[in-house]
């Protein structure tokens, strides 16, 4: 699995430019020697807050991609590019082949840089839409909610693994709470890790 | 100081003990369906049918609409949501189940229940009609409530396969018919636990039984054996020792003997009346 970076960074480095920017103050003139000028009065940006970023992230095969909204967000920085770092009061769906399959927020979420692993933490709630319905239906929606204390999604394998009281409800039935539980995205199939197949 | 020690090491410990003991569990909300387990994996095949596996030491649960109750240590099949038409609130339905590892089915009627007890064993109930198959040897306790307490019709065999009801329907006498393959033994109990008494014992080779209205019509061969030790008149009044190759015994639905009836081969039975204290 690999983040699809450079349509990862088509939403966030541009609002990191912008960032980068006015942290500097006024914009020099634009004369050769100003330019210079600039690389040496600003120092090496590490990290930097920003509000509201949404970032999309695809697999290398174009077939899934999740989509993470965070009110604020704090970016590394380091020679290989920018990180997303972690992000708070965060809300997102998980996608495949274009259809939404489960919808989540969570406290904070951090794509791991090394790993490319969404990690929810924080109080995740997480809606499987085991089979959805069309908008105009009025009664139900047949959702999952998983519980979770966190929520990591290994876009790869596709699958969820949630850890710490984890509990599944729908409108008509209850799962666990047990500590750890993996499952497919859509909440489809559901198993305590060494059941999972 | 020693005994505020003393009193949060205690309750700490009941602490643990509360939590060990709080399984985890998949349930409907109207709490007619609930299983305890250590592990599983459930997979919806569609948004009404799921797939599951639970093993547990045990796994145990309830299916309330179907008067069932089970225990294995395995349990793999199959659970529906039957959603009430005029409610529109759905509960859990056992479909399929195969019970493996200490596998404890008992589904319970009006008149008291009916229990199987193997190593492994199938239920499966298609909304029409319910089957339990028992591969290996078994025993079945069937209980019924009479007034000086319960009788029990105690089956034991090397195999068999029960045609039930659908166990939803709630039918007082949800027995169809069944099959054992043996060597098969009928043990009639009757009283309170501390006064108990056999009615009759009966062994053979293969057993078969099919419901007739409220009777039930067994069918045994292969050196029968009948032994019956119930002088009452209320209880079905058989005090004899019998030996035929085959033999048709009718049972009411408290399991007390209408009629028994030799079969097949007149002549090789043989009765001898017991007196009493005999």
């Amino acid at each position: 699995m690999r983040i699809h970076r450079k349509h990862a960074y088509r939403s966030i480095i541009p609002l990191f430019l912008v960032i980068a920017g006015s942290c500097g103050g006024p914009t020099p003139a634009p004369t050769p020697s100003a330019k210079t000028d600039v690389t040496k009065v600003l120092p090496p940006v590490k990290s930097v807050k920003t509000k509201a970023p949404e970032i999309t992230i695809e697999s290398a095969d174009g077939k899934s991609s999740y989509v993470v909204r965070a009110k604020e967000s704090e970016i590394h920085l380091d020679e290989s590019g920018p990180d997303f770092g972690t992000m708070t009061n965060v809300e997102g769906e998980i996608l495949n082949e274009g259809k939404v399959v489960s919808r989540f927020n969570a406290p904070s979420a951090k794509v791991d840089k090394d790993s490319q692993v969404l990690e929810l933490s924080g109080g995740v709630e997480f809606v499987g839409e085991i089979d959805q319905k069309p908008e105009t239906d009025p009664v139900k929606r047949d959702e999952f909610i998983l519980h979770a204390a966190n929520v990591k999604y290994l876009q790869g394998l596709g699958r969820i693994e949630a850890e710490g009281a984890v509990t599944v409800t729908s409108e008509d039935m209850v799962m666990g709470p047990v500590p750890k539980l993996w499952a497919t995205a859509d909440l489809r199939k559901i198993a305590t890790p060494g059941k999972f197949k | 100081m020693k005994k505020a020690t003393t009193v949060l090491i205690a309750l700490a410990a009941v602490g643990l003990v509360a939590q060990s003991q709080v399984k985890p569990q998949l349930s409907d909300k109207k709490g007619r369906f609930a299983v305890w387990y250590d592990e599983f994996s459930t997979e919806f095949s569609d948004k009404n049918t799921i797939d599951f596996e639970f093993t547990g030491s045990p796994v145990h649960g309830y299916s309330r609409d179907q008067n069932l109750e089970f225990s294995a240590r395995t349990m793999i099949g199959k659970l529906l949501r039957i959603t009430d038409p005029k409610t529109k609130v759905s509960s859990l339905q056992l479909s399929k189940g195969t019970l493996s590892g200490g596998a404890v089915l008992t589904i319970a009627d009006l008149n008291g229940n009916i229990t199987f007890k193997s190593a492994k064993s199938t239920i499966e109930d298609d909304g029409e009609t319910a089957t339990v198959a028992v591969p290996g040897l078994f025993s079945t306790v069937n209980t019924t409530n009479v007034e000086i307490g319960t009788r029990t019709l105690t089956l034991t065999a090397s195999g068999g396969t029960f045609k039930l009801k659908s166990l939803a329907k709630k039918d007082k006498n949800p027995l169809l018919s069944f099959e054992m393959s043996g060597p098969v033994m009928i043990k009639s109990d009757e009283g309170l636990a501390n006064g108990k008494k056999t009615l009759y014992t009966i062994t053979g080779q293969k057993l078969t039984m099919r419901a007739e209205g409220t009777d039930k019509i067994l069918n045994i061969s292969g050196n029968v054996h009948i032994s019956g030790d119930d002088s009452g008149a209320e209880s079905g009044n058989f005090l004899a020792d019998m030996d035929v190759n085959q033999a048709t015994i009718i049972l009411d639905e408290n399991n007390k003997i209408k009629k028994i009836s030799s079969k097949g081969s007149p002549g090789t039975g043989t009765l001898r009346e017991k007196k009493d204290g005999s």
